[in-house]
């Protein structure tokens, strides 16, 4: 077909078709009004195919874009960066379309098509998104087959696309498994590469957890070498937050990099943690973490990774929860962690002077702060109403309702006021066991703030102001029985729908095993497979000349599999043609015009003693090769065998 | 040596070497069966197009640590090598067979038939022959036992050679070309191209009269009407007649002067060259056969002795197109 000529319609409907399954995954990710838009598009260019009319003028299409344009920068505020990038690309794709009338514009088209299906695994890498981008590519080689040879049948171009993909799919694997992983990004990444992912920030104001529980998503999952720690025990560290600025509460801005020392005792938890990009450097850890593989110790019994988390990671952690920590804690520290900023809630901090003036032993004013909280009956809610700028005190003595980091602000307050040292710890709070692969699965619902107190002979003691107040909270019934009613949750969190929770925990096992072997394949598993497989120092130029070796091994098979079916004559034919050799031998060639009777008869003449036999062989091969009934295996031997009793009484005479 | 031998030498040696590289040894017996040493595969500018993708792909697959940005990339380009392999052997161990068709008049499109197929059942599909000239002069869906025609101009008398044909395939995915040359010993015979407007000469046995001349064609008295028979000229229809009864009628002449028409090379002006002669003899001897005329062809060192029949005819037309022809081959 001639690239000027115009496309078939059947060729143009199956182009939109592809558009369609290409773009679809993006509608959950980009704003509705650019999917519909995109929508109308290849509608637009689908009727004007159906009907058999010509494509409109490009003056057309130039508003159209501008439309686009405005729309992207409605949605993402820049023009520049991933998201918008690909937001352009998905409009471009029907625009492309909408001009596409001749062959030569179904290469763009298509280009256009496997960019967006890689562009995709920008948003999401899940299964699902897999089978989608599996499923568009076989669409877009099927487009291509077409445009080649347009009289190809729909069913027989998908046939031919499966066909090329199967033959593909080894070096996929191979390559996959082989192909040398670098780490980290190769140049400056734009702004808004990891906006994409959620989770706890590393400030804590009066909504950053309750904006975290609607998204619903998984933070990490962890595996249990042995038996999994009680609801109550799940507490999941994360940033440590000691400063407090009247708004938000942040980490120490120049933390003492040395390491709490504290001895190894009581009961332990061995377990390791397949975390999900948050963009921290935070190493979630069950209190309180001594042994890692990966990240190092804070002064604030946490774990810290080198650099933010930017990809999906495992590490394997044993923690003791019995231990004491922060017993010969600085006394530098201990008074940062007293601090207050002056100016703010007067209320609640006169509350704390007063205690502090009451009791004297730590304890007891710990006690009596935990009073105080108690009897302000506050209520826990999802949704506290908005606080001004005393939050603490609108919290405790207004609104009387918040979520859990006013609970933990307002403890930490109170304490500080009251003359002792306290910090605000965030983190995750319970997870729930997938009884299907045994991993504990924490989402961003379970997200928490909670509080630590210093005391004396006792070090850091966790203070849960929610628990306290709430202790449904923390046992085996989680957020939701602790929230009223009315507070919405996300639906995958409810757990009231038996098989909706049975099927979902059915899909997450799905997707830690995805995670696992095929997102988590990083360059450590890659060097820990091929040190399984017996290669002790493993270094790239092994994989390289792995990688070549293997893909020389595939396209060896690829040429076995594709040579032509008719250089290897059937078993019939090489025997018949044996017969003719022997015969040429001793001088008796086949003519080429001799049908093999007609041949027998010649050679009958030569050696009269054969002549049954000749004959013989020369009607069974032509009843096998031109007879109604294919030949089958016993025949073709017998005529092997026949040959040979022929040749060797032929080469006794 | 002259700048004109050096020339004809150097196009000679060029000749050579084109064929060397192209693997073809001058015309071959048909039929032509492709061996793999003889096909060629070049990626097309979509080709060239898919292999930047998967850079681009690959780099962004490290860039953001897609894994399955990996696995895309690999699946595709395992599935575009593959697709080479399918194009090469789409032309691998192809048949073709070129059958000249009916023989023409110069200046005409000559039709050969082309016939393509293989063995085992093994079809090939989206194949397109290209003429020396590098235009596609064919165009077929899949290989198969029916003949497809291919016309070529034919722009000289004598006889037409298919030349130097590029067969070649982008199919399944168009991302590569495979092609291979072939050069069939298939020839057509082409006529000279009728042309020239001089009066017929006059029907005189001679043959010694003035051509400048005019002669009316030879009379003929109208005889009645018969029924059409395929071959009348379309100008004796009676068309009146034959919209009153139906049925086509021709108008039968018997032509009155049956005194043979001489066509001589001596008859033309001087001034004419020899291909401009040719046609006009040919012009004439067409004229002649419309009207059934009796012909004898008198050329430098050829005597054609007046006959009427169809065979004498084409005799006449072979004699022409054959002509001090330099490359008269009959094989």
């Amino acid at each position: 077909m001639t690239e000027a000529a115009r496309i078939p319609r059947a060729l143009q409907l199956q182009l939109c078709a592809l558009a369609a399954i290409t773009l679809w995954p993006y509608a959950l990710f980009q704003p509705w009004y650019l999917s519909l838009l995109a929508a109308l598009l290849i509608g637009w260019r689908a009727a004007l195919a159906w009907q058999d009319r010509a494509t409109p003028r490009r003056l057309v299409q130039l508003p159209l874009a501008l439309v686009a344009l405005a729309l992207i920068l409605f949605a993402y505020g820049n023009p520049v960066g991933r998201l918008p990038g690909l937001a352009a690309l998905c409009q471009l794709l029907p625009l492309k379309l909408l001009e596409t009338q001749r062959t030569r514009d179904i290469r763009v088209t298509l280009l256009l098509a496997f960019f967006l299906i890689v562009g995709m695994f920008l948003h999401e890498q899940s299964a699902i998104v897999a089978i989608a981008a599996g499923a568009a590519s076989l669409f877009a080689i099927a487009c291509a087959a077409r445009t080649q040879r347009p009289a190809l049948p729909l069913g027989e171009s998908l046939r031919l696309g499966g066909r090329l993909l199967g033959l593909g799919l080894p070096l996929m694997l191979l390559l996959f498994l082989l192909f040398p992983r670098i780490e980290g990004p190769l140049w400056g990444m734009p702004l808004d590469a990891y906006t994409g992912s959620t989770g706890l920030s590393d400030r804590m104001d009066s909504a950053s957890i309750s904006k975290l529980v609607p998204t619903g998503g998984i933070a990490f999952r962890a595996s249990f070498k042995g038996a999994i720690p009680p609801p109550a025990e799940r507490y999941w560290r994360g940033p440590v937050l000691g400063l407090f600025n009247g708004e938000e509460w942040r980490p120490l801005l120049a933390p003492p990099r040395s390491r709490a020392s504290y001895e190894e005792i009581g009961r332990s938890w061995d377990y390791s943690i397949t975390l999900e990009p948050n963009n921290l450097r935070w190493l979630l850890s069950l209190d309180y973490p001594l042994r890692s593989d990966s990240g190092r110790f804070s002064y604030d019994n946490g774990l810290i990774a080198s650099a933010p988390v930017r990809q999906r990671t495992r590490y394997n952690l044993r923690s003791y929860p019995d231990i004491v920590v922060g017993l010969n804690e600085s006394a530098e520290l201990l008074e940062i962690m007293q601090r207050l900023p002056p100016g703010f809630n007067p209320r609640a901090i006169a509350s704390g002077e007063e205690i502090g003036g009451r009791w004297l032993r730590a304890p007891e004013r710990l006690r009596a702060v935990i009073d105080l909280m108690r009897s302000r009956s506050l209520q826990y809610t999802l949704s506290p109403p908005p606080t001004g700028r005393n939050s603490v005190d609108d919290f405790l003595f207004v609104t009387r309702s918040g979520f859990c980091e006013h609970f933990a602000a307002a403890f930490v307050v109170l304490a500080r006021a009251a003359g002792l040292s306290a910090r605000v710890v965030t983190g995750y709070q319970g997870g729930e066991v997938n009884p299907l692969d045994g991993t504990l699965v924490v989402r961003q619902s379970d997200a928490h703030a909670w509080a630590e107190v210093w005391l004396p002979e006792r070090g850091w003691l966790r203070v849960d102001p929610t628990a306290e107040s709430f202790p449904r909270r923390i046992d085996e019934r989680g957020l939701e029985s602790s929230l009223p009613p009315s507070d919405a949750l996300p639906f995958m969190v409810r757990t009231d729908i038996g098989w909706l929770r049975n099927l979902r925990y059915r899909w997450e096992a799905l997707g830690n095993t995805w995670n696992l072997w095929v997102l988590g394949y990083n360059a450590q598993r890659q060097m820990a497979m091929l040190r399984s497989l017996g290669f002790a120092d493993a270094d790239w130029r092994m994989l390289v000349s792995l990688m070549a070796g293997s893909a020389g091994l595939w396209l060896l098979w690829l040429i076995w599999r594709l040579a032509p079916k008719y250089a290897r004559a059937d078993a019939l034919d090489r025997s018949w043609q044996r017969f003719c050799k022997q015969m040429a031998r001793r001088g008796h060639a086949r003519h080429s015009w001799e049908t093999p009777a007609a041949y027998a008869a010649r050679l009958s003449l030569q050696y009269p003693a054969q002549a049954d036999n000749l004959q013989g062989i020369a009607e069974l091969y032509a009843r096998l090769r031109y007879g109604k009934l294919a030949a089958h295996a016993d025949d073709i031997s017998t005529l092997r065998a026949r040959i040979k009793t022929l040749s060797a009484s032929l080469g006794s005479t | 040596m002259s700048a004109l031998g050096l020339n004809k030498h150097l196009n000679a040696w060029r000749e050579r070497a084109r064929r060397l590289m192209q693997r073809v040894p001058g015309p071959e017996r048909q039929p032509i069966v492709l061996p793999q040493r003889r096909v060629y595969v070049m990626p097309t500018a979509a080709g060239l197009g898919v292999v930047v993708m998967l850079v681009v792909m690959l780099l962004a697959a490290i860039n953001y640590n897609l894994s399955l940005g990996y696995a895309f990339t690999f699946l595709i380009a395992g599935s575009g090598v593959a697709h080479i392999l399918a194009t090469w052997h789409n032309l691998v161990g192809l048949r073709i067979h070129l059958k000249p068709g009916e023989p023409c008049f110069a200046g005409e499109m000559a039709e050969f038939r082309v016939q393509l197929d293989c063995p085992r059942e093994q079809r090939r599909y989206a194949l397109q022959i290209f003429d020396a000239a590098g235009s596609e002069r064919l165009s077929i869906d899949h290989s198969g036992t029916l003949a497809s025609p291919m016309a070529l101009p034919a722009q000289r008398r004598g006889w037409l050679r298919a030349g130097r044909l590029r067969i070649e395939t982008r199919y399944p995915l168009g991302w590569v070309r495979a092609w291979s040359y072939i050069e069939p010993d298939a020839q057509l015979l082409v006529y000279p191209q009728p042309a020239g407007d001089l009066p017929l000469p006059s029907g005189g046995a001679s043959g010694q009269q003035d051509a400048r001349q005019p002669l009316a064609l030879a009379e003929e008295e109208f005889a009645g009407l018969r029924e059409h028979r395929p071959g009348d000229p379309p100008g004796r229809i009676a068309w009146r007649r034959t919209a009153r009864d139906g049925t086509l009628l021709v108008k039968h002449f018997t032509p009155l002067d049956y005194a043979e028409l001489a066509l001589s090379w001596q008859q033309l002006p001087a001034a004419l060259d020899v291909e401009a002669r040719l046609s006009q003899l040919c012009q004439w001897l067409l004229q002649a056969q419309t009207a059934q005329l009796r012909v004898s062809l008198q050329l430098p060192g050829v005597q054609l002795d007046a006959a009427q029949d169809a065979s004498h005819y084409l005799l006449c037309l072979q004699t022409l197109a054959l002509f001090a022809h330099a490359e008269a081959q009959h094989d």
